[in-house]
């Protein structure tokens, strides 16, 4: 039952992802801040390599795209949840018990902090930093990714909204 | 197993070119739905096509529906523009010359950041306005339950 198999690695990966991230939660200073790709990444490989060991070429390579693709999707997922505006403007409504009004949502979680935070992971990552007073570009990693993002949306919407 | 992966490689470059026929004469007003009713519709016509066998079957949903979700959550930074991706873009815009700290917040307020998101998550039906009120529903509920649950397996806090 190979099937059953692939879909029980899903959970061993998510579990041994969740195992390592808390290690390395435990052991490094400033934890809330660590990124969740090491782990991830050691999961996956564990994950792809013990299929190798007991399957047969087709299965292992349809075996190996489907954890790839789940790793992916996981790793976009754990992203949200750390980044995304609309899953802290959720929290902040089910912390205020379900009901807020739109100004004190907005206060609760003003476009300054978004700024901010987001200013300290570029520099965090090594993406931008600031010299002379001014915030300028040091990698480009980030801006391929927005090149990519803003061709996807030209080939489906035609132009830029 | 070749022809099944391939087969979900094509059934995902059929839907991928419906999504984009679909777009180019009108964009849905709830694309996610819009993207996983494509999805779902092309697994099920590829499964017929591609799968003989129960196990097939559930091999090929399997993929597919992985190949959705992922796509899903990648599109969302296509329909939406992300802050960190727009900061990157105003950095190599500005040069040498760079973008002041002022400057960041001048270009991304509340209006740009905070006001198109409570939009989405009212058009998404995860929350509803009543009066100045804003309430979540338990569509809601249940889309955020899945990230809480998350961030307490993997002691994160609130992020954003």
């Amino acid at each position: 039952m190979t099937w059953l198999g692939l879909i029980f690695s899903f959970a061993v990966m998510v579990g041994l992802q969740v195992a390592f991230y808390r290690r390395q939660l435990a052991t490094t200073q400033g934890g809330h801040l660590i990124s969740h790709v090491p782990s991830l990444k050691k999961a996956w490989v564990l994950c792809v390599a013990a299929q190798a060991a007991f399957l047969d070429y087709g299965v292992f390579a349809f075996h190996a795209v489907s954890l790839t693709v789940f790793a992916y999707g996981y790793y976009h997922f754990l992203n949200m949840c750390r980044t995304a505006r609309r899953i802290r403007l959720l929290t902040e409504l089910i912390e205020a018990g379900g009901q807020i009004a739109e100004a004190e949502l907005m206060r609760r979680y003003p476009a300054r902090e978004m700024v901010e935070r987001r200013l300290f992971r570029l520099e965090e990552s090594g993406q931008a930093g600031i010299e002379n007073g001014v915030w300028i570009l040091k990698r480009r990693e980030l801006l391929r990714s927005a090149k990519v993002m803003r061709g996807i949306k030209r080939v489906f919407y035609g132009s830029l909204k | 197993m070749w022809t099944l992966l391939m087969g979900c490689g094509l059934t995902c470059a059929a839907a991928l070119f419906t999504q984009w026929a679909i777009w180019r004469v009108r964009t849905p007003a709830r694309q996610s739905r819009a993207i996983v009713l494509i999805f779902v519709g092309w697994s099920f016509l590829g499964a017929f096509v591609f799968a003989h066998t129960w196990i097939e079957w559930a091999y090929f949903m399997t993929l597919q529906a992985l190949l959705t979700a992922s796509y899903l959550i990648t599109f969302s930074a296509v329909e939406v523009d992300s802050p960190s991706l727009v900061m990157a873009e105003m950095l190599e815009n500005a040069n040498e010359k760079g973008v002041s700290p002022q400057r960041w917040h001048e270009v991304l307020n509340d209006q740009v950041l905070v006001k198109p998101r409570i939009e989405d998550l009212i058009r998404d039906q995860h929350v509803e306005r009543m009066g100045s009120q804003l309430v979540m529903t338990g569509k809601g509920r249940g889309f955020i339950s899945l990230f809480l649950r998350a961030r307490g397996i993997l002691k994160t806090p609130k992020g954003g």
